[in-house]
């Protein structure tokens, strides 16, 4: 929607001095956005938009299947090195979907071996698809053996099956199934007498044991096995919990035991664990294993330190090879220097320096290299509790000798706080009692709840979104809040943003919204809000590049002059840099 | 662990897991988090005094999630 220019007879505003992303100017061209890193994530996104419902890696590192519920469609993905998955693209799909006469969606993902038969579930039955060539899902037929599992002894009353996985020798196929809480959660196992034929399989036990149905477990949606039988991991929807039990004899799912249990939470990565065949899939070292979520589109690479160990999706030490200098344009901030909980970020002092909120305390971390987001480190860095602050400042923003800090816009208590600091952008020097506080709903029509806000780098203006309306305050002595008058609103802009920014002359705004979509809007009048027009260019960062996570809940948009953006969305598992031309 | 800060991160106070076995957060009277990190909190089984703890969930939840934090505190859950 484009936005009507409209003069408020206040005349232009003076042109900004001081230029942009922390001193050095930027405009960019969105439509040239493009991710050019390597990354230990791949998407799908520009596939298929819909639940996961199966996902299986083949046993040799080179290739992923996956379906989702929006056409029970197999698709392959195939890693060009092996066990790399910023590797990664699109092969192809099978022609049609996997039949579920029992019901659907189809469920669960299991291949042969040999790659000539695949195997999944419906609400009643196991079922199996012959493929012509080994691993070519492109011309698949439907096998005539299957088994219904719907009877002796069949599903628990209330339950629904989730996935099924096998013991790689073929003579054993497991079902998960959950009543879709806290009850019903169970691992049925069966016999094959002949390996992988589905004619042969007869029902063994189900684990019994109520494991499953236990908080940290339940509300199963897939599982995984260590290539020895002696763990399973569970992908457990009742958060996003990934919880390693163990097998006393492995392969019977009787003695499911939790000896020696881990339990972490992968909310971190994902959207969430609701999907179906939500399996572990292990490289049989136990030091690499991927995992997906339900509504992502995204598979996941992890490197643990220990065999057989997850962590949590943000702090497990899986994660530290993903900083690693081969990620180009890719970190981990958590591993990094740290972070979680993030607010904000923004290159300040050149890029040598970047300040950094998870709310209630400002930190300043040093970077090797300015803007570089590989280069940011945990050493030396400075930091101030603030007491009396919101948790949520949208922007911190330093003056040119770093001896003022503009806190926010804040959306818990809507303002922006000046705090004064002894000694040039050393956080642990800022006085805490602030020099002066804006009330960002004083005077402005501003009641709502405030989605993002930025100040510009020359510290004369400030501008906060609500809804759909940006308001704007200025300020006649830059950095000196004591001087700051309300100046106008603007509505026009697409709502529920996660942040915003306004280059060095003020020409340009940027903003990206909680869904992920950055807009560009140019301003006619530099940093006159009114003067904005939508640029009609909107990139959506979910279908931008396959080695592109999800942005869009507090994302941290920050500035890397002269041609990137950035991105640290909250969790702090991880941060990316889209670049334009 | 006690914590002694009024104003705690849910992230904040899952990251003490990591190096402790239990965590005192009665003195905490605000949590602020996502949903999942609250949640997880309550899962935990690790933390005590969390059942008078104010919260402010600072994601969109739905009513199954936010039944299982009104079951766990007697404090005020505030949605941002």
């Amino acid at each position: 929607m484009a936005i009507q220019q409209m003069f408020l007879g206040l005349g232009a505003p003076p042109s900004g001095g001081g230029g942009g992303g922390g001193g050095a100017s930027w405009n960019y061209d969105i439509s040239t956005a493009s991710f050019n890193g390597v990354s230990p994530h791949y998407r799908y996104t520009a596939q298929v938009n819909s639940m996961t419902t199966g996902f299986f890696l083949k046993p040799d590192g080179t290739a992923f299947f996956t379906m989702n519920s929006a056409n029970d469609i197999v698709r392959k993905h195939v890693m060009s090195t092996a066990w790399d998955i910023s590797t990664c693209s699109y092969n192809s799909a099978s022609s049609s979907g996997l039949t579920h006469p029992g019901g659907g969606p189809s469920k669960g993902l299991y291949f042969k071996p040999d790659g000539t038969k695949l195997f999944y579930i419906d609400s009643t039955h196991i079922r199996a698809y012959n493929l012509s060539s080994a691993w070519n899902i492109t011309n698949i037929s439907a096998a005539s053996d299957s088994y219904n599992f719907s009877s002796n002894p069949g599903l628990t009353s209330g339950s629904y099956p989730t996935s099924l996985n096998f013991k790689p020798d073929g003579t054993k196929v497991y079902i998960s199934e959950t009543g879709g809480s806290s009850t019903g959660n169970t691992i049925m196992e069966f016999n094959l007498s002949t390996a992988w034929d589905l004619s042969t399989v007869s029902f063994v036990h189900r684990d019994g044991t109520g494991i499953l149905d236990a908080g940290l477990n339940n509300n199963v949606r897939g599982f995984g096995f260590s290539n020895n039988g002696s763990y399973v991991n569970i992908s457990s929807a009742a958060n996003t919990y990934g919880r390693r039990l163990s097998l006393t004899t492995p392969w019977d799912i009787s003695t499911l035991s939790t000896t020696g249990s881990q339990w972490t939470q992968h909310y971190q990565l994902t959207n969430g664990f609701y999907g179906f065949g939500l399996n572990w899939q292990w490289r049989d070292t136990g030091l690499q294993y991927y995992f997906m979520g339900d509504n992502d589109e995204m598979i996941n690479e992890c490197k643990p330190t220990t065999a057989w160990s997850v962590g949590s999706g943000q702090s497990g030490n899986e994660h530290i090879f993903k900083n690693d200098a081969k990620y180009v344009d890719f970190c981990q901030p958590y591993k990094l220097f740290y972070i979680q909980s993030n607010y904000s970020l923004r290159w300040i002092d050149s890029g040598n320096k970047i300040a950094y909120t998870g709310g209630y305390s400002t930190k300043i971390y040093n970077a090797g290299t300015p803007y570089d987001l590989k280069s940011i480190t945990s050493s030396g860095y400075t930091q101030k509790s603030l007491s009396g602050v919101g948790y949520g400042p949208q922007e911190q923003t330093y003056n040119s000798d770093g001896t003022v800090l503009f806190w926010g816009p804040e959306i818990q208590y809507k303002e922006v706080r000046q705090y004064n600091l002894s000694t040039g952008f050393d956080a642990a020097s800022i006085n805490t009692t602030p020099a002066h506080t804006l009330d960002l709903t004083s005077g402005s029509g501003l009641t709502g709840s405030i989605q993002c806000g930025t100040v510009s780098d020359d510290g004369k203006y400030i501008y906060a979104i609500s809804s759909s309306t940006c308001y704007q305050w200025t300020l006649s002595t830059p950095f000196n809040l004591s001087t700051v008058s309300f100046t106008r609103s603007q509505s026009g802009f697409s709502s529920a943003q996660g942040s915003m920014k306004i280059n060095g002359d003020g020409t340009q705004i940027l903003t990206i919204s909680n869904a992920g979509k950055m807009r560009s809007y140019t301003l006619s009048t530099g940093f006159d809000v009114s003067t904005a027009t939508y640029d009609n260019i909107e990139v959506d960062m979910n279908t931008l590049d396959p080695g592109v996570p999800p942005i869009g809940w507090q994302p941290c948009m920050t500035i890397a002059p002269p041609n990137k953006i950035q991105f640290f969305p909250y969790y702090g598992a991880y941060a990316l840099a889209i670049t334009f031309s | 662990m006690k914590v002694n800060s009024t104003n705690e991160n849910a992230s904040v106070l899952l990251d003490l897991l990591n190096t402790h076995d239990s965590v005192d957060i009665s003195e905490v009277s605000t949590i602020v988090g996502s949903s999942c990190d609250i949640i997880s909190m309550i899962n935990s089984d690790k933390f005590t005094g969390f059942n008078t703890s104010n919260l402010v969930v600072i994601d969109v939840i739905d009513n199954s999630k936010l039944n299982i934090l009104q079951a766990n505190t007697t404090g005020t859950i505030e949605h941002q």
